[in-house]
């Protein structure tokens, strides 16, 4: 389905197999958690290809949703996948938002928090553009648990190669607990904190659909991939293979756990 | 589908939920530039293909008191 030019399209693209297909599943599930009256004005922190905008606009009867990204080709993929006239977007850095005090009903963000150097200042943004009484939310993979698409692919890879694991996110984003999320929106002086596990299976056609999109998403696993030669990568390909549980017609059942927060602005 | 857009011009809605993001403050819409003017950081974002581009390092200096006449002999020449 996604066709057109393969250049443009190729890392929004890349992205929706790796990624973007699971968090499609993850984002109804947490915008209904999140239980906002219709009619509010929300911000989508990270908006990347527009996943989450996509689920608030079709499940939560907003006034208006704006999706801020750092990056030209995910708002590029966004803004010409959604024409919805109540969405619109803006470039911009999630740890110095260009919106003014109090103007938002919810700041949400869906995969992102992880990636941002420095996430005390992305929820004081986030709080800081949400009115009082509004909500602030978001959601990251379960890394070192039950995100079992990553976690396999790290185990693998770690034990054929030990320097895998500077690449691990269940390594390297602590933050990725249900613990260290509660206190980061505590410590943001948001009231209310709440977590709770999103649960999905994630089925796969076979191991191609498995493997496929590590060779170009974005992200820790496929830049990991990336950094391999042809050899220790067909190496890893081959172990991956081995370990997945397979069924009998060559597909591949897996779990995925994401971990929801959401806060009270004061 | 085709429709095109002859003028990318900001949305009146948008520029509502913009400020800047380094002073918090407003912003104004600089129809012939196709810019939007933070005074008080004296930076103006661009905005291409419709979307406004918030972020410092790809805003231009810009001389705020260009609507004044430059006074002879003023400070800061």
């Amino acid at each position: 389905m996604p066709t057109q030019d393969r250049n443009l399209w190729g890392a929004s693209d890349a992205y929706e197999r790796y990624m973007g297909r699971w968090s499609r599943q993850i984002a109804p599930i947490f915008t209904k958690w999140l239980d906002l009256a219709p009619g509010a004005q929300w911000l989508d922190v990270g908006c990347g290809t527009g996943v989450l905008t996509s689920s608030i606009l079709a499940s939560c009867e907003p006034a208006g949703v704006l999706g801020v990204d750092s990056s030209d080709a995910f708002l590029e993929t966004a803004s010409t996948s959604l024409s919805d006239p109540r969405v619109s977007f803006t470039q911009g850095d999630a740890q110095a938002l260009a919106q003014g005090d109090d103007s938002f009903d919810a700041a949400v963000s869906g995969l992102v928090l992880n990636f941002l150097p420095d996430k005390d200042a992305a929820i004081r943004e986030m709080s800081r553009i949400v009115r009082p009484g509004g909500t602030v939310g978001l959601y990251v993979w379960d890394y070192a648990g039950h995100m079992q698409v990553m976690r396999t692919f790290f185990d693998v890879a770690t034990a054929l190669d030990p320097g895998a694991v500077d690449y691990d996110d269940g390594v390297k984003a602590p933050i990725c607990r249900s613990g260290p999320l509660k206190e980061l929106f505590e410590r943001s002086g948001l009231g209310k904190v709440a977590v709770r596990a999103i649960d999905i299976p994630a089925a796969f056609d076979s191991f191609d659909d498995y493997w496929w999109p590590f060779l170009g998403g974005t992200g820790s696993a496929p830049k990991y991939c990336g950094s391999l030669d042809d050899d220790a990568r067909d190496r890893l390909s081959r172990e991956l293979q081995q370990r997945l549980p397979t069924g009998p017609d060559g597909e591949i059942l897996l779990a995925i756990r994401a971990w929801a927060v959401k806060g009270r602005v004061h | 589908m085709n429709q095109e857009k002859p003028n990318p011009a900001i949305d009146v809605k948008l520029l509502e939920l913009l400020a800047c993001p380094l002073t918090k403050g407003p912003l104004t819409w600089d129809a012939e530039h196709q810019e939007l003017v933070s005074r008080l950081a004296r930076l103006a974002y661009p905005v291409r293909d419709g979307i406004p581009v918030m972020l410092p390092s790809e805003a231009r200096t810009v001389e705020i008191d260009n609507e004044a006449k430059p006074k002879p002999g003023s400070e800061d020449d």
